[in-house]
């Protein structure tokens, strides 16, 4: 990992494109900005590893739950959630 | 958008599916090796659909169209989703969320990164969005209980 000092005002730049600003630092608080093109995905550590546990737990999915499941939602009719 | 996905599914010749795979060139979050994946749709699970890996076909995750569960969920996309998959709108795009299912019967749906697939350029990507209204876990309400 690298590892850079930076104080409030100062950022880094990431493969020429990407810039993470620290905006402010208050107690164990800090605020980031970051400036990316929009195809770059840029989120929260534990969002992205709790999408990774979703898929890898749906990836542990077996057919027959799968269809006991799928054959109760039908049962249930096309009720929408809003 | 998922028939016109699947009619390509019925239409293979029989090579490996190359024609009928989705290039997803990120992979997916916790897959991120696995660029190709295809749709499989079969009459047990239906209204769900595998979404199975070309490269390891025996890891599939179980996906669904999150517009049969969700009214005026298309609307919460944002329009930069539609240039990752090369798309000119948003409209054209099939729509997929990774299903979960939990203990005791019931499952959930990840509404906060729904997989995105430009079925005009077979391209697909997962996007994790900046929505705190849109769930990781929406309850699908089929709980043994039969609860709500």
């Amino acid at each position: 990992m690298l590892v850079l000092s930076r104080k409030p005002g100062e950022a880094i730049v990431i493969g020429g494109g990407i810039r993470l600003r620290v905006l402010e630092v208050r107690g164990n608080h800090v605020r980031l900005g970051v400036e990316a093109p929009p195809e770059v995905n840029v989120v929260r550590e534990e969002l992205h590893r709790a999408v990774v546990a979703a898929n890898r737990q749906s990836a542990r999915t077996d057919d027959r739950s799968a269809a006991l499941v799928a054959s109760r939602l039908r049962a249930r009719g096309g009720g929408k959630a809003r | 958008m998922t028939e016109q996905v699947l009619e390509r599914e019925e239409t293979r010749t029989g090579l490996s599916g190359e024609q009928t795979a989705i290039r997803f060139p990120e992979g997916l979050p916790g897959f991120e090796a696995e660029d190709r994946w295809e749709l499989v749709q079969r009459e047990d699970v239906r209204p769900f659909l595998w979404l199975r890996s070309c490269r390891s076909p025996a890891l599939a995750i179980l996906v669904v169209d999150p517009r049969l569960l969700v009214d005026g969920y298309a609307e919460k996309i944002p329009a930069h989703v539609a240039d990752r998959v090369g798309a000119a709108s948003a409209d054209g795009l099939l729509l997929l969320a990774v299903v979960t299912l939990q203990e005791g019967g019931g499952a959930t749906v990840n509404l906060r990164a729904p997989i995105v697939v430009n079925p005009e350029r077979m391209v697909g990507v997962q996007v994790i969005l900046d929505r705190r209204d849109l769930p990781l876990r929406h309850p699908l309400g089929v709980e043994d209980d039969g609860g709500e």
